[in-house]
């Protein structure tokens, strides 16, 4: 069966719609994500505009502003609802890994 | 002086990204920048040699018929730019940028959306070229078949159509087995990035391999039809076909570009390109049949025109050449004088698989008492393809209703197999290694044929 699009959010998507909680210019999203992660999670610019798009086609984001070849973006109610989505399903995992883990989390 | 710039044949795919980037960063470290690409090769310009680093990456949307970079690629390329990569040259749906960072983060980060990007890029650009190839491949082949068929004995031993042969069935092999091998990366490939991994290596040096092998074959297939067109006397035409299909080739690219600058959007170019393909195509096949007609290829100078003259004025030209034959009708105790005006005519067609002779002796018609012969031998080596000839060459022969084929013993004639068609003195014998056919006039006595047959097994 052909799993649904955007079932889980990868750790791109997931920052990519996070940033977008502001308007935002897609340049500024690599900067933003790497500068939040503290370079933990990298978004090469390719990867960027593919994700940027499938999320418009998708409607968890919008354009909002576009100057010269510049295009700022901000997330929609859809994408939002998506986000909490994700971050219930985050915690739910970490809630059963303290529940049933080895007790790795204190 | 060495030279500023320099073309390099394109044999990578769009899979091959990481091979790309590393070739041209190597290229890059010898002292060549890339500068442009086009749908053959690199274009590299001479420059400092230097550590710089390339990324290939597939745009999808764009395409080759984009008269200028559309919004969403001139974005694209700003988003690369901000991440350090500069694009350095761009064909179609391939972008390649390159980044004097030491350590630039890629182009790609996410392998299941750098796979969809690889995947659409493919599908606009390898399976059409293969589908198209595998179908004119099949059309082709198709159509030797009905030369095999319409010629059993003598196709083997034409350089023109074998080489069309394994150049066909080279285009088949090499487009079917490109296709397959990019579906094995595609699959393995699918399955990696759904379990969290990176897209699989493609096999890029045999696939090079691949190419280069069906480059060389076209070379040789090119020679061979070039030699058979040179034996039948068709150099100029030849020529011409050579010069015509080398400027629509050469001039395909600049045409694009021309009707680009003259164009507003895709569709447009894209139709304009496409009426110019069908114009030029039609408009090459038009001019060189005509020039091939009026260039009476094929033709070679006879020995004598001997001019008979008729009365009220009338005259009529033939042609006499005097070709070496295994045995004439002098040697079979006919009386052959200068007034018959005979003509002895040999030709000769050779491959590493059959050789196949045709030999004619005639008398100008209405003047002359003298019958006419002729006949044919083809030496195959193997047996399989001799009997494969054999049987379409008799199925061929044989027509039920105006000259069924008759069976003869082939004991008196030495041979495997014997046929007569009908009660004409048309005779076709099966050896070993060879296939005889037997043109002769009624009449002929056992003596005579014996003594036209000894020096045609002989040969």
């Amino acid at each position: 069966m052909a799993r649904e699009k955007f079932q889980t959010l990868t750790e791109q998507m997931f920052y990519i719609l996070l940033c977008l909680q502001r308007e935002c210019c897609g340049v500024d999203v690599m900067e933003q994500v790497e500068r939040m992660t503290e370079g933990r999670v990298i978004i090469g610019p390719g990867t960027l505009y593919s994700l940027l798009e499938s999320f418009q086609n998708e409607g968890f984001i919008q354009e909002t502003r576009v100057e010269g070849r510049r295009r700022s973006y901000q997330i929609t109610v859809k994408g939002r609802l998506r986000l909490e989505e994700e971050v219930r399903r985050l915690r739910r995992q970490t809630e059963d890994y303290v529940k049933f883990g080895e007790g790795a989390i204190a | 002086m060495s030279r500023e710039t320099k073309w390099e044949l394109s044999l990578f795919q769009a899979n091959d990204m990481d091979a790309i980037a590393g070739h041209f960063e190597k290229m890059e470290a010898k002292g060549w920048r890339l500068e442009a690409i086009g749908g053959w090769g690199y274009r590299y310009r001479r420059a400092e040699p230097g550590r710089v680093r390339y990324a290939a990456a597939c745009f999808p949307d764009a395409s080759v018929y984009d008269p200028a970079p559309t919004e969403g690629q001139e974005t694209y390329i700003e988003y690369c730019r901000a991440a350090g990569w500069e694009l350095a040259a761009a064909y179609g749906p391939m972008q390649y940028f390159r980044s004097v960072l030491p350590d630039p983060v890629p182009v790609e980060t996410d392998e299941a959306v750098k796979l969809k990007a690889v995947r659409r890029t493919m599908r606009k650009t390898l399976l059409p070229s293969c589908g198209l190839g595998i179908l004119l491949a099949v059309m082709y082949l198709t159509m030797q078949i009905g030369s095999f068929r319409m010629d059993p004995l003598e196709y083997f031993s034409r350089d023109l159509y074998l080489s069309l042969l394994l150049l066909l069935g080279g285009l088949f092999l090499y487009c079917a087995g490109l296709l397959a091998d990019y579906l094995v990366w595609l699959l393995r490939s699918r399955r990696a990035v759904n379990g969290g991994g990176a897209c699989v290596k493609p096999c890029t040096r045999l696939r090079m391999a691949a190419s280069i092998g069906l480059l060389a074959l076209t070379a040789v297939c090119l020679g061979l039809m070039c030699r058979d067109m040179m034996d039948r006397r068709m150099g100029v035409t030849l020529t011409l076909y050579l010069a015509v299909y080398a400027l629509l080739i050469l001039t395909a690219g600049r045409v694009l570009k021309w009707i680009k600058r003259r164009s507003g959007s895709r569709g447009e170019v894209r139709g304009k390109y496409f009426v110019y393909a069908i114009a030029a195509g039609v408009l090459a096949a038009v001019v060189l049949t005509v020039s091939a007609l009026a260039l009476g290829g094929g033709q070679r100078e006879p020995a004598e025109v001997y001019v008979k003259e008729y009365p009220g004025g009338e005259s009529i030209e033939w042609n006499i050449y005097r070709d070496t034959l295994p045995v004439t009708l002098e040697e079979l105790g006919y009386p052959v004088t200068e007034e018959d005006h005979c003509t002895y005519e040999a030709e000769i067609h050779r491959t590493f698989l059959a050789s196949h002779r045709v030999y004619r002796q005639r008398a100008m018609a209405y003047g002359s008492e003298l019958p006419e012969i002729g006949y044919t031998v083809t030496v195959m080596g193997w047996d399989w393809l001799r009997e494969i000839c054999w049987e379409r060459f008799l199925e061929k022969m044989d027509d039920p209703d105006i000259w069924p084929l008759r069976e003869l013993d082939p004991a008196p004639w030495g041979a495997l197999e014997a046929y007569q068609q009908d009660d004409l003195a048309t005779y076709y014998l099966l050896y070993p290694d060879r296939i005889i056919t037997l043109n002769l006039w009624s009449g002929a006595s056992a003596r005579q044929i014996e003594g036209l047959l000894k020096p045609l097994l002989a040969e």
